[in-house]
């Protein structure tokens, strides 16, 4: 399975194209909302399986959602439909091997793991954000959890 | 994170999933861009740039999108519950999972036009469930237990409603299944909230309404009416949309219903009308107005369709309503309204009869006398008394037919006509033009059968609405 995992992983890889100052709100199918800053190099690839941004800085880094999970994807903020009144849009912004995770409410740190489930780190979040860099991390998948919600960063 | 991941894995498992549905949604027109596989921008960022296999590249500007919708647009609210977090047990509840809980017992109330709202308690919530309320109270706790073949778990503490503190396990704690499957499916049916323009009651006939950002049910206002400022309000952790504008609230805390019951609201609120409402079972029966010559077991039998209180232990009385399945309202005339009743002789206090009686019986005369004041009273009693909840039948600005209680020592029921205010609580009603205290409305629930008195022990309970009149129902038949 593994495997299959990491060869999904390797075709997800795409020229980038330009859009300056755009900001994705993802309506997640569990009622949340997620921003992804999107300020340069970026574009959306459409996968059976997977929403892939490609991070706007760095083309090493993409976040990665589940196709399953996403209801909607608009650039900007949805007035109406799935919203999450306690926990406001978490907004993520991924410059260089840097990953800032704003709007965390319901969580005092922020874990990545690996797809074997192992911890590989654990940041404290302040005044409800949160940095991680990346670049220590080992490449492939790292699954981000925060808010109870989980975000995938493809590292190449 | 061991659930994190047979979840990715699973979901990358479903090869068979094939093609994502994608509709890109413009303010003048959808697509249906079932086979794009890339979203680039151009301009800046001003023009989105959509790839498809079929169709080439579809140029929409920024400007112009709304958004862009994958999976179904209409994605069900079940789906999304089953998704959540920390609500394992309304999963369970709503999944079928718990026996002799049948979540197709919820389905015709999830599924109702009328039904716009569904509170989803998270599993904190199922915590404090009121169950003994006083000062020092209980309250049951459930929690989810995966794996076993009842999958919950349910225990009574003792809880200091005033101080919000949670105590030990109370004696005899743990909770049978039968017990906390009646609990909970009272509970989850009020959970299910139908909206009108300002007010918002459940399906189970209690009033939820929203207050500085927090929701509070019947029992959360009347608990804030007692100053027992620690019980928790229902604030909303997460909202889920679904299709036909229903809404499902994910909640810290559950609503409930009211523990007013009958009595007690009246003894509050019309305790003239309670007192004509207490019948002296011997007078009816002395008298003859009930045959004495029954046998004794008869003549009880007779009497309890005269009762409209049955005393249970205490200062407990339980309303001898008909059915769990039909709500009821009393229309309960002020204590000045009876007053004016009285001195009218369109109604007879209990006194007043049996004071005739007594005359009659040292000074001689017909009974008959006698059994047309209880008749007269009886029917006057009854006027104020109807079929249906009005709180939750009647819309506000709407005028509704309803018809007075004939259950109860028989007669001949009223068409009752019960007009709504469009902007306030206030019942105007029939050809007295009788208004309602809007600050006098309460719900009050009522067990029937042989149940007893605790409130949350059952499903099998009559919900009401009792409000005071500022003037008596007269008689239009």
């Amino acid at each position: 399975m593994k495997k299959l995992v990491f060869c999904i992983m390797a075709l997800l890889s795409y020229a980038s194209a330009q859009a300056d100052n755009l900001k994705a709100f993802l309506k997640m199918c569990d009622g949340t909302v997620q921003q992804i800053e999107m300020a340069s190099s970026s574009q959306i690839e459409l996968h059976p399986f997977l929403l892939k941004i490609q991070a706007p800085v760095d083309p090493e880094y993409d976040v990665l959602f589940l196709f399953e999970d996403v209801a909607t994807l608009s650039f900007e903020a949805p007035q109406t439909g799935i919203h999450a009144p306690g926990a406001s849009a978490l907004v993520y912004h991924l410059d260089a091997d840097r990953l800032t995770i704003e709007g965390i409410t319901d969580c005092s740190s922020v874990q990545v793991y690996d797809t074997s489930g192992s911890l590989l780190r654990t940041e404290r979040v302040q005044d409800h954000a949160c940095q991680l860099v990346l670049s220590g991390l080992p490449k492939g998948m790292l699954v981000v959890k925060v808010n109870h919600q989980t975000i995938k960063i493809l590292k190449q | 994170m061991k659930r994190i991941l047979p979840l990715i894995l699973s979901v990358f498992a479903l090869n068979a999933w094939g093609q994502v549905p994608v509709q890109v949604q413009t303010q003048s027109k959808n697509y249906d861009l079932s086979d794009a596989y890339r979203i680039t921008f151009e301009d800046g960022g001003a023009t989105q740039v959509i790839h498809t296999r079929s169709q080439g590249e579809i140029r929409v500007p920024m400007s112009d999108l709304k958004q862009i919708h994958f999976n179904d647009t209409t994605v069900s609210l079940m789906d999304q519950i089953m998704n959540l977090e920390n609500c394992e047990i309304m999963k369970a509840i709503l999944s079928d999972k718990v026996p002799n809980l049948p979540a197709s017992f919820f389905w015709a109330y999830l599924n109702s036009p009328s039904v716009t709202k569904v509170f989803i308690p998270n599993d904190d919530a199922f915590q404090m469930i009121p169950y003994k309320v006083s000062a020092i109270g209980e309250v049951v706790s459930v929690k989810s237990v995966p794996g076993q073949t009842f999958p919950l778990k349910a225990e009574r503490y003792m809880y200091d409603f005033e101080k919000g503190l949670k105590g030990r396990v109370a004696i005899n704690g743990k909770l049978t299944e039968e017990e906390a499957v009646k609990i909970l499916q009272r509970l989850i049916l009020n959970q299910m909230v139908i909206e009108n323009q300002d007010n918002a009651y459940t399906v189970a006939g209690s009033e939820v309404e929203k207050c500085d950002g927090e929701y509070r049910g019947a029992y959360q206002k009347n608990a804030l009416n007692k100053e027992w400022e620690n019980i928790p309000m229902i604030h909303v952790v997460q909202s889920l949309s679904g299709i036909e504008g229903k809404t499902c609230m994910v909640t810290d805390a559950c609503a409930h219903e009211s523990i007013l019951r009958t009595y007690e609201v009246l003894q509050e609120i019309a305790p003239s009308f309670l007192s004509l409402m207490k019948v002296p079972k011997d007078l009816l029966v002395g008298c003859g107005y009930i045959d004495n010559a029954l046998d004794p077991d008869d003549i009880e039998e007779r009497l309890e369709h005269f009762i409209f209180f049955n005393h249970q232990v205490e200062n407990l009385y339980r309303f001898n309503w008909c059915s769990a399945k039909v709500g009821y309202t009393i229309f309960a005339p002020s204590d000045e309204a009876i007053a004016e009743a009285l001195n009218n002789g369109d109604v007879y206090t209990w006194d007043k009869i049996q004071e005739e009686y007594d005359a009659i019986m040292i000074n001689g005369g017909s009974e008959k006398v006698i059994h047309e004041m209880i008749s007269k009273t009886f029917a006057f009693i009854k006027r104020h008394i109807c079929f249906r909840n009005a709180l939750v039948e009647v819309a506000p600005g709407e005028n509704v037919q309803m018809v007075s209680c004939n259950q109860l020592s028989g007669g001949v029921p009223q068409t009752l006509s019960v007009r709504r205010e469009s902007n306030s609580d206030v019942f105007e009603v029939s050809a007295s033009r009788a208004k309602s205290d809007p600050n006098t409305i309460f719900y009050v629930r009522e067990p029937w059968g042989n149940i007893k008195d605790n409130v949350y022990s059952s499903y099998e309970y009559s919900v009401g609405v009792v409000m005071r009149m500022d003037k008596a129902i007269v008689d239009e038949n």
